[in-house]
């Protein structure tokens, strides 16, 4: 077996493992680490799909500043062992259970409808599908080219996005709890 | 003309790939639903975000077309907007009640 399809088949695992752990874990800091775990996985994952710059986005975003920010923030509340006394809802037995087969069912209907065969995907594809992947697919050069010319205008809607996040999160955290401003 | 890694994902890689999406997006919406911690909910819209990810790059390689990793790098800035605030919001509600358990708002209605 090739090594890039064993380490897919490797990273997809771990990415289930860590939303499990994530899932059952009492404490969050136990659950942001298996939460890393999953998005460490998936930026592997994207590598082997030959989308190389979404994987170091990946990597410096996601897992470089959201998961240090979230593990800040759990350090800094120092929250009482209470809380996690009773961590799943009452009706946790009930609906998980329901959504899993759910999901499986998906699955099972995925795999009679188009999984079986062996080009099943290729199939699906459009225009050069079949063939070879060219070698700068994914680059940093023609991705990026790409995002400032043919989407310049969602890459600038992007940042006004963000710019208004700023300004929102200072505003929430000016007002104490009865609506008024901090002194 | 072909290599083995593009056989496997034209064929069951793909299935492969899309029942990772399926069940990682069962696992957020699980986590969502059921925890009754508001970090643990924060973390699930992440995890379900990511799912999303991996499935449009999945189908950007499927179709030689980078709109998909262009997307998702959106996507990754929605997300990062959301960590922000959601942070800021649950940062205010502790401070307010000293507990970040949902059962403690059950009271807060109208």
């Amino acid at each position: 077996m090739d090594f890039n399809i064993l380490m897919y088949y490797v990273f997809g695992i771990v990415a289930i493992a860590g939303g499990l752990v994530l899932l059952f874990a009492k404490h969050p800091i136990r659950g942001a680490m298996g939460l890393l775990t999953t998005m460490v996985a998936l930026a592997g994952m994207y590598a082997i799909l030959q989308a190389h710059s979404i994987a170091i986005f990946q990597l410096i975003i996601y897992a470089g500043a959201i998961m240090v920010l979230i593990i800040y923030f759990i350090m800094l509340l120092d929250i009482k062992s209470e809380d996690y006394l009773r961590p799943f809802s009452k009706l946790f037995w009930v609906g998980a259970p329901i959504l899993s087969l759910l999901a499986i069912f998906f699955i099972y209907k995925l795999y009679t409808v188009i999984g079986g065969e062996q080009d099943a995907f290729g199939n699906l594809s459009s225009g050069s599908l079949a063939e070879e992947s060219p070698e700068n697919f994914g680059g940093i050069k023609i991705f990026s080219t790409k995002l400032l010319t043919k989407y310049l205008f969602a890459f600038e809607y992007v940042s006004t996005l963000l710019f208004a996040a700023i300004v929102a999160v200072i505003s929430i955290v000016q007002l104490d709890w009865k609506g008024r401003k901090n002194e | 003309m072909s290599n083995p890694l593009t056989d496997f994902i034209f064929g069951t890689g793909g299935f492969f790939t899309i029942a990772i999406v399926i069940l990682l997006f069962a696992l957020g919406s699980i986590t969502f639903i059921f925890r009754r911690t508001l970090l643990h909910m924060l973390m699930a819209v992440e995890l379900m975000l990511n799912a999303v990810n991996l499935s449009l790059i999945y189908f950007s390689r499927l179709h030689q077309n980078h709109d998909g990793q262009i997307l998702s790098l959106m996507i990754f800035v929605v997300a990062a907007c959301e960590v922000a605030l959601g942070i800021a919001i649950i940062v205010q509600l502790f401070k307010r009640t000293g507990s970040i358990s949902v059962d403690t708002y059950v009271t807060e209605r109208g």
